[in-house]
């Protein structure tokens, strides 16, 4: 069976690279005695799937990894089995079962939402920057590809902005919708772009989100293990 | 404020691989902080990445926080990104379990490892915002001290340290935090004080209290300062492992680090009685841990921590007895979650140790690695590494029959009574190994490396003028020319200029003090890492203090000079090391006192200890010299091919 596992990555655990947080996966799987399926091969490697890759440093409350495994398990109790060999700060929110046949993470993913901790700053400023920027026909952003500088418009990337009307301990908090298809756009760069003055505190990518039949909807709902989206998509 | 963490977090998203300063380490531990506590910061003076492996900071670690009265910590030297922004925010350096200030722990304890690593000491104590000489200190400041193998010669580091450990670390430490708790309660007046109670623990040694008097250049005397103060420091000796099977939690990292799997320390101390080895003559006798608690260890490790991979750690761990049915009963235990690999970190040069290396490695296969030291049989009775050129093509053989491509061999240059022969029988060993390697792949590969010699106090070669950085790069010159028509041998070698300095601090003495901390001034730090060692500064700091690198590295000594450690005991008698220095010029091999007769090196007799090996008799298959006929040393295998056709290997 595949299970898919929604998780969270917060507190200091952020300042951890997709890489090493690969390997307390494997880590933590091994620990839990799943029947997890091994790759063919000279180097036999758990069969295991990523979401989306999160910048280092930024929070998340939407991560998701899939696992393959060789015999049917119980899924509930399945992540307390996971957590006790994850570090603190990755918790498991959402689990459920998958069919082999589901387009992989990676490929149903087209957008994902964002919040911002600015310090530094204050409301009447971020709502003006965010206005201005949404009011834009073209928004170019320059990147090196290949060597290359590349200039790109991202405008049709930024499906929404919005403010929070409180401050969150003397930060302004922003929260931007940004597509991952055709191409990603970085919170970095979505930053650069807003150019609002003050310093991001905290980053945090609260869902990474499908379209389907015009609906945003997550890879898998937390909180309720029993209908994965997924299951849809299935071709 | 207790946690810098708020501080930290803006610092950590400019700096690179953060995740290295975060701690959370499967089990990490978040002890709690009280006045009526001892609290010690256990600091590696290298990178994470090196430093968090290291098993006596992590053996040390637990032990202190089982006990009520103390709470320990962890630190790491931070790079020099993160340094310069701690710098600019005027921040101390901090643990990674609690992110706790460094300047509130009662104790800055420095595991030292490698004398290279003298430069960070100075710059962790500076980061730590306490002065980095032990007299500027007041008693609220920390106790700054260090244990580790370069404490058997703590003199270049004396103006640094307020007190150091020699030998094993298990018991003292709770000895030490005794006395630091009685001079806490009773208002932690005096350092003085504290400092003359410390230097009566034995294995501790407080530098302050000793008066070194000089004749030129020469030691006349070092005397302690007070009557009860011993006039030798002794090192500190575990007579049992079994009784501290430790560390019980082995800290798992969230990011890459070396080493990075499960390590079990299988026993302490060696024998073999190489020459050159400090190791090997400062950690005698051998103290096997039952092979019941290895078991025991390994498989609940494994289900602890989730590695699939363990390493029987040892000083020569194909010489424990019964390895094969450790190792065997490991890979076939089928408790354990999935395939296990062993790997064995130092491995004995003869088939027999390869045998067991093919039947654990089954699942993934990485290089192996052998360590003959030297390239002809001659220059091996030297150094009393007694590998027969037989063991070495036996194992070779055996390697690549079963089914290994890629070798490593390890040799030192700049040996005593080395000759361009022997230099070159590197070249020739090489060679060799990888003609056999022919015969059953089409492009074998060995892989040598060769690092210059450095004398280490406590050895046979104590007394011996290390080589000059010129004559070291000239052997690796002839040793590069030699092997490089030769496909298949790769050669690697240390860069003699980092050798000469490792050499200044090695066998320095107390005024090597102001040449370590000028290097440091200048931001000398890092000396281990090759992009950040700078030999002229070395070289200016021996100049602008007036002392000479030829008086300190590349002198012999004589037998009635005074050495800057004579005050110092690893528990071997100095007449035992002069005998062992002219046996080895007289090309005579010492076998190893485990399974022959007592040589009274003074390790076991002078602490009324033992050995604790649970076989009597030597392992099976050729063992460096133990019971083995060692007339056919030097003497070639026929198996070979000749290189050339026409001629004769």
């Amino acid at each position: 069976m595949r299970v898919r596992l929604r998780f969270t990555k917060i507190g200091k655990i952020r300042f951890l690279g997709h890489r090493d947080l690969a390997r307390c996966w494997e880590r933590a799987i091994r620990r839990a005695e799943l029947p997890i399926a091994y790759t063919e091969g000279f180097h036999p490697r758990p069969k295991v799937h990523y979401g989306l890759a999160l910048p280092t440093g930024s929070e998340s409350t939407a991560e998701y990894i899939d696992l393959d495994l060789t015999s049917d398990v119980e899924l509930s109790g399945i992540d307390k089995l996971l957590s006790d060999g994850l570090p603190v700060g990755v918790d498991i929110t959402g689990v459920a079962e998958v069919p082999f046949n589901a387009l992989a993470l990676q490929a149903v993913v087209d957008h994902c939402r964002w919040e911002f901790e600015i310090v530094g700053s204050d409301l009447p400023s971020a709502v003006s920057a965010a206005e201005t920027l949404l009011a834009r026909e073209e928004v170019p952003l320059t990147f090196e590809r290949k060597g290359k500088a590349i200039t790109e418009n991202i405008r049709p990337a930024l499906l929404g902005i919005t403010v929070d009307e409180d401050l969150r301990d003397d930060a302004v908090v922003l929260t931007a919708v940004l597509a991952t298809k055709p191409r990603s756009v970085r919170p970095t760069e979505f930053l650069a772009c807003l150019a609002l003055a003050g310093e991001v505190r905290r980053t945090c990518r609260q869902e990474q989100l499908m379209t389907i039949d015009g609906a945003s909807l997550p890879p898998l709902v937390a909180g309720d293990p029993s209908r994965p989206v997924t299951a849809q998509l299935a071709s | 404020m207790t946690s810098m963490w708020p501080q930290l977090e803006p610092l950590l998203a400019k700096v690179g691989k953060p995740a290295r300063y975060i701690g959370c380490e499967e089990g990490s531990q978040r002890p709690v902080h009280s006045p009526d506590k001892v609290s010690w910061l256990l600091i590696y003076p290298d990178t994470y990445e090196i430093g968090l492996p290291n098993q006596g900071l992590q053996i040390l670690y637990e032990i202190l926080n089982e006990r009520s009265d103390a709470a320990a910590e962890r630190s790491y030297a931070p790079w020099v990104d993160l340094e310069a922004e701690l710098r600019a925010n005027n921040l101390p350096l901090f643990s990674v379990d609690t992110h706790r200030p460094a300047p509130l722990f009662d104790l800055l304890a420095f595991n030292l490892s490698a004398e290279l690593t003298y430069t960070n000491l100075l710059n962790c104590i500076d980061l730590a915002h306490v002065p980095v000489r032990a007299a500027d200190r007041s008693p609220q400041h920390p106790l700054v001290c260090a244990g580790g193998h370069c404490t058997y010669n703590p003199e270049p580091i004396s103006d640094f340290v307020d007190f150091v450990v020699l030998g094993d670390g298990e018991e003292v430490v709770s000895e030490i935090t005794e006395v630091i708790g009685d001079w806490k309660r009773s208002g932690r007046d005096s350092r003085e004080e504290v400092l003359h109670r410390l230097a009566l623990i034995e294995g501790v040694y407080v530098p302050s209290m000793y008066e070194v008097t000089y004749d030129g250049p020469r030691i006349i005397s070092v005397l302690p300062r007070y009557n009860d103060v011993p006039a030798v420091v002794g090192k500190r000796t575990v007579a049992d492992l079994a009784e501290w099977p430790y560390p019980k939690n082995q800290l798992v990292p969230v990011t890459e680090v070396v080493h990075d799997r499960l390590n079990v320390e299988v026993f302490r101390g060696c024998t073999r009685g190489c020459r050159f080895c400090q190791a090997g003559m400062i950690t005698r006798p051998v103290r096997e841990r039952p092979a019941d608690q290895v078991r025991t260890m390994v498989s609940e490790g494994l289900k602890r921590t989730g590695y699939d991979e363990v390493a029987l750690t040892s000083l020569s761990t194909a010489d424990m007895s019964g390895i094969e049915s450790v190792v065997t009963g490991i890979v076939n235990d089928p408790t354990n979650c999935g395939q296990v690999s062993v790997s064995l970190p130092s491995l004995r040069v003869d088939a027999f140790t390869v045998g067991v290396a093919a039947q654990i490695q089954k699942a993934r296969r990485t290089g192996l690695t052998f360590a003959p030291e030297a390239g002809t049989w001659r220059m091996r009775q030297v150094i009393n590494k007694l590998i027969r050129e037989e063991d070495l093509y036996g194992a070779v053989e055996s390697a690549y029959s079963q089914g290994w491509r890629r070798m490593k061999l390890y040799f030192l240059t700049g040996l005593p009574t080395e000759t361009d022969e022997d230099t070159l029988g590197i070249a020739e060993l090489a060679r060799n190994c990888v003609e056999l390697g022919r015969a059953h792949h089409k492009s074998p590969s060995v892989t040598v490396s060769v690092g210059g010699f450095v004398p280490k106090p406590f050895t046979p070669f104590q007394w011996f003028g290390q080589n000059t950085s010129v004559e070291l790069q000239r052997k690796i010159n002839l040793l590069r020319d030699a092997t490089r028509k030769d496909r298949g041998v790769d050669l690697k070698w240390h860069d003699p200029k980092a050798t000469m300095a490792e050499g200044i601090a090695s066998r320095g003495d107390r005024r090597i003090g102001a040449v370590i901390e000028e290097v440091w001034r200048r931001g000398g730090t890092f000396q281990e890492w090759s992009e950040f060692f700078n030999l002229e500064l070395w070289e200016e700091a021996m100049a602008n203090n007036g002392l000479e690198i030829d008086w300190y590295v590349y002198r012999h000594r004589h037998e009635d000079e005074v050495l800057p450690w004579d005050h110092l005991s690893a528990g071997l008698h100095k007449d035992f090391l002069w005998q062992d220095w002219r046996d080895s010029l007289n090309e005579v091999g010492l076998e190893d006192c485990r399974w022959t007769p007592c040589y009274d090196c003074g390790a076991c007799t002078g602490y009324s200890i033992e050995h604790i090996v649970a076989s009597a008799t030597p392992p099976a298959g050729g063992s460096q010299g133990t019971g083995v006929d060692l007339a056919s040393g030097g003497a070639v295998p026929v198996t070979l091919r000749p290189r050339m056709p026409g001629v004769a290997v």
